[in-house]
């Protein structure tokens, strides 16, 4: 069945009627056509699905959207300002760090969510 | 996956209320088990309460000592709080050693109690399991059981291992991990 949500993705307010079943990966890849997350294992082990939520690295695989009205969400999408890079964006172009890069964006998610975690002890 | 009704409970009565009216709900908090469980269709609720909004992530200290620890805290603010890693240790190093941060960051006390078991049959819907339809036999008793209670005496082949699953690695566990201060209550 369908539920209206609405929440804020990459400072944007969003506002939708999703199925109960959508997780947030499947709401931001098919409905709001940010195709940076990726569908790794789609069961919370692989990482590729990282966002960070109210500031916070998380699995959005395994997030029911509907469970998650008025929350902040930033996307590898987001993290980049217009045409500028964010700096571990850039980073990872300067250190080569990538291999296939499918689950890079959530390589980076996690990593600005962790340093945040080490500044904050 | 089935479908089903989502409702927010607003306090603790409210939530058992809702849970009260509908023979298959269940209650939802960050769902990192139980969306997991539901992806598999080895739990397919009707109706989901979520009560991972209700007031219930504080840290109290008890009168005679001790600590009351709200069913909604998250394992990561549980393992970071400053009164844990000083006077619970072995509670933080367990959670910083059982799970990535990811699912940390949102997965709460209760609901880490009331996580189902990780024996790969029970996970697969399409196979025998006592657990989930009783009566139709334990795979794990010959089968993998490297994780499973299972009391089956150990096998001298390979067992076949389901290809979705990945074993955890142990070998990072901070050594202090078993080191208990004592502890004023």
């Amino acid at each position: 069945m369908d539920m209206a949500i609405t929440l804020r993705v990459n400072g944007e307010v969003r506002e939708l009627p999703l199925d109960t079943r959508t997780s947030l990966l499947d709401m931001l890849r098919e409905h709001l056509q940010l195709t940076g997350t990726k569908k790794g294992c789609d069961h919370g082990q692989c990482g590729a699905c990282t966002i960070l939520l109210d500031g916070r690295r998380v699995n959005s695989c395994l997030a029911l959207a509907i469970a998650h009205q008025g929350t902040e969400i930033v996307t590898i999408e987001g993290l980049a300002a217009g045409e500028e890079l964010h700096w571990l964006q850039q980073s990872f172009i300067d250190h080569d760090a990538f291999q296939c890069g499918y689950c890079t964006p959530g390589q980076i998610c996690t990593a600005t969510g962790m340093l945040q975690e080490a500044a904050e002890g | 996956m089935n479908s089903f009704r989502y409702e927010r409970a607003t306090d603790p009565s409210a939530a058992i209320a809702l849970l009260a009216e509908e023979p298959n709900a269940f209650f939802l908090a960050s769902g990192t088990n139980l969306v997991d469980l539901m992806k598999l269709d080895v739990a397919q609720p009707n109706l989901l309460v979520d009560v991972s909004h209700l007031p219930l992530d504080r840290f109290d200290p008890l009168a005679g000592g001790g600590l009351r620890i709200g069913a909604a805290v998250r394992n990561s603010d549980m393992a970071a709080d400053r009164t844990i890693r000083t006077r619970y240790p072995l509670l933080a190093q367990a959670l910083l050693a059982g799970v990535s941060g990811h699912l940390r960051n949102i997965a709460t006390t209760a609901g880490n109690l009331r996580q189902r078991t990780r024996c790969v049959y029970f996970q697969d819907a399409t196979l025998p399991c006592n657990k989930r339809a009783p009566g139709s036999e334990c795979p794990a008793r010959n089968g993998y059981h490297r994780i499973s209670p299972s009391s089956a005496p150990p096998r001298t082949a390979s067992p076949r291992i389901p290809p979705t699953w990945r074993l955890p690695s142990w070998r990072w566990m901070p050594r202090c991990a078993f080191s208990v201060p004592a502890a004023n209550g």
